[in-house]
């Protein structure tokens, strides 16, 4: 299996990808994707609110997508490494950010035809929609849904990086989402 | 030799790490060389005072408050008398606009004659409006709320920030077609979303004129400020901002108002979305502006002001901290009810907007309501020899209205409310307290 390959097999088959990313980790390369991916995704998503993009903006999102998987992966790392758990922390990273990949994926679900529709139909925009007109809806149904896979694969991760049973690792990661509160902070201190 | 291999291995450990190391350095860079802290908010000299984008505003035998400097003052061609920059207003002026002529300039028609009495009037508070660029359905329903407003018939109408979605021209030229209905007097304030970068900042200074700005309607004194911080929710102001505004408030009036986009002191349950944010957090209450906020707060518990706020579209609440009042008004714009309230039902009277807020002011004592749009229905039929007005109150108190009837020349008597100021072409007002249910009005010459 390529490199690349390893992110399409995470939405569809995440065991096998996360296997992968155990045994063969790559950071620097994933780290691209990342990058990438949140910055692509943050310019679209400037355009798809407001049909105008700001840098500032573009940088504030792109911060705040990383840090939906970077803090409770950071957190969850910490805290097995506290329990004694020796293990690849590269192989660890890449494992939890193939493991939130449907999260990421499930905001597309909604942006991407949301943005063609209001584009066509010349309505409103995509903010309009979300803010005024129960579009949020919508977008929450697949972001709920990617967020749960997600935490599903991610208990995953920590199972098999660190060997720790699943009970084990789903409380760790139950706490790790904690970290989310960053994500919180960002999205109503800044935006 | 050892050093190097020990050199290597770390940099080998590290090595993985460093893209995403360097696309978070990379954004916080970005972030910081992107950000404007405070911007430079254009405030209106003294000197030009009235103009176009912040007109004056008074009634029959009230007065007029101008800069100290001006030494001849004329309305229609008509010199004023004039005291230390205080200009009064004849009895028999009609209402409407007036072109205002000062020291042998004349500035346009930018005096607006309210009809009311100096003591016994009321204004009307519209927030939150979020103009999209595109889309005439949505402009509509938009506009059909400030039609009601100028129904109503306030003295002037405050529009307290967020005209727009995001500050385009595209929205700001829908925000000008749905304001164009009103007859009085539009004062705009910007609020975060027309400030989120200096170039929304001109456009907004551009398209609907200062951010800092004072304007009197008799004995009573509004001050708007522009309490924003680019790119943020938050709101901040700094020393020049709070030495102006200390200046502002330092003249003598009835009653003092201050009127900013961002809330400056409330308790929950109201704005709990910013409850868990810890720098919002005061001894006993919360806050959205941050920076300078200790100081106002002393400026407005020595001059006793009464402030005025919105920014979080579904509140209706009024807040007493520290003895001070402040007002929360939800939004213009229609809101979504989110998914929590999908789900569990809507709490808040107001969360799906289409609504304003009527501030009374009754000889120095202030009384205030928020109006639903689809709660409150004013219907005119002409008849043969006057006007039926069906008034349909589905709120459970009494509204305010001064309902201005233009039939032509003639005398008329009104079944319910208060005839006044009566014009030379026959136009006259109507005062009335309209009650829950159906009030009809009934107009007929005599």
């Amino acid at each position: 299996m390529s490199h690349w390959s390893r992110f399409g097999y995470a939405l569809f088959r995440p065991s096998k990808a996360i296997s992968e990313a155990l045994e063969k980790p790559d950071f620097l390369r994933t780290a691209l994707f990342i990058a990438l991916n949140t910055l692509l995704f943050s310019t679209f998503l400037q355009y798809s609110l407001s049909t105008a993009v700001v840098l500032h903006f573009v940088a504030v999102y792109a911060l705040l997508f990383t840090t939906v998987w970077f803090m409770p992966s950071l957190l969850s790392l910490l805290i097995f490494r506290l329990a004694g758990k020796r293990f690849s922390v590269e192989a660890y990273l890449e494992g939890s950010y193939l493991a939130f990949l449907p999260f990421y994926v499930s905001l597309w679900i909604y942006f991407l035809p949301a943005t063609v529709y209001h584009s066509l139909k010349g309505d409103y925009t995509v903010y309009a929609g979300l803010v005024y007109y129960d579009e949020v809806l919508y977008l929450a149904l697949p972001l709920l849904f990617g967020l749960l896979l997600s935490f599903v694969n991610s208990v995953k991760v920590g199972t098999r990086a660190t060997g720790v049973r699943w009970y084990f690792s789903l409380l760790v990661w139950t706490i790790s989402f904690s970290g989310l509160y960053v994500t919180y902070l960002i999205l109503s201190g800044w935006l | 030799m050892v050093m190097k291999n020990k050199l290597s291995q770390t940099w080998c450990n590290f090595k993985p790490f460093t893209g995403l190391i360097a696309f978070l350095i990379i954004l916080l860079l970005v972030m910081w060389v992107t950000y404007v802290p405070c911007p430079d908010l254009w405030y209106l000299a003294e000197n030009d005072f009235p103009c176009h984008q912040v007109p004056a505003v008074s009634c029959p035998g009230g007065t007029l408050r101008v800069s100290r400097t001006v030494s001849i003052l004329s309305i229609d061609g008509v010199a004023l008398r004039l005291e230390d920059g205080l200009a009064y207003l004849p009895e028999n002026i009609p209402a409407g606009w007036h072109e205002l002529e000062i020291d042998g300039r004349s500035r346009g028609k930018v005096l607006y004659v309210a009809p009311f009495s100096p003591d016994n009037f009321f204004w009307i508070w519209v927030s939150d409006i979020h103009m999209h660029p595109y889309g005439r359905k949505k402009v509509l329903e938009k506009k059909r709320v400030l039609d009601l407003v100028n129904e109503l018939g306030p003295a002037f109408v405050v529009s307290g920030g967020d005209q727009t979605d995001f500050g385009l021209e595209d929205e700001y030229r829908n925000y000008k077609e749905a304001i164009s209905g009103l007859e009085m007097p539009v004062y705009n304030i910007p609020g975060n979303h027309e400030t989120y970068t200096d170039a929304h900042l001109h456009r907004y200074l551009r398209e609907l004129g200062p951010a800092n700005y004072s304007f009197t309607f008799n004995d009573y004194l509004f001050v708007t400020a522009a309490a924003l911080h680019a790119y943020r929710s938050w709101g901040g102001l700094d020393g020049k901002q709070l030495a102006w505004l200390e200046n502002q408030f330092s003249r003598p009036a009835k009653l003092k108002f201050l009127l900013v986009h961002i809330p400056l002191a409330y308790y929950t349950p109201c704005g709990r979305e910013y409850a868990w944010i810890p720098w919002c957090r005061k001894d006993n209450y919360f806050t959205q502006i941050l920076e300078g906020h200790d100081k106002l707060m002393k400026i407005l518990r020595r001059e006793k002001v009464v402030t005025f706020f919105g920014h979080w579209h579904t509140f209706h609440e009024e807040f007493t901290v520290e003895n001070l009042r402040f007002f929360h008004t939800p939004s213009v714009t229609q809101n979504s009810k989110g998914v929590a309230e999908s789900l569990f039902g809507t709490q808040e009277p107001f969360a799906r907007g289409f609504s304003f807020r009527i501030v009374e002011v009754e000889n120095g004592r202030l009384k205030s309501i928020v109006v639903d749009q689809r709660k409150l229905l004013i219907q005119r039929e002409n008849m043969v020899n006057g006007q039926r007005i069906r008034i349909l109150n589905e709120h459970d108190y009494f509204i305010p209205m001064n309902l201005k009837i233009s039939l032509g020349k003639g005398e008329y008597k009104v079944s319910e409310g208060i005839k006044h100021h009566m014009q030379p072409d026959g136009t006259f007002w109507i005062w009335l307290e309209a009650k829950p249910g159906i009030t009809e009005v009934l107009v007929e010459r005599t």
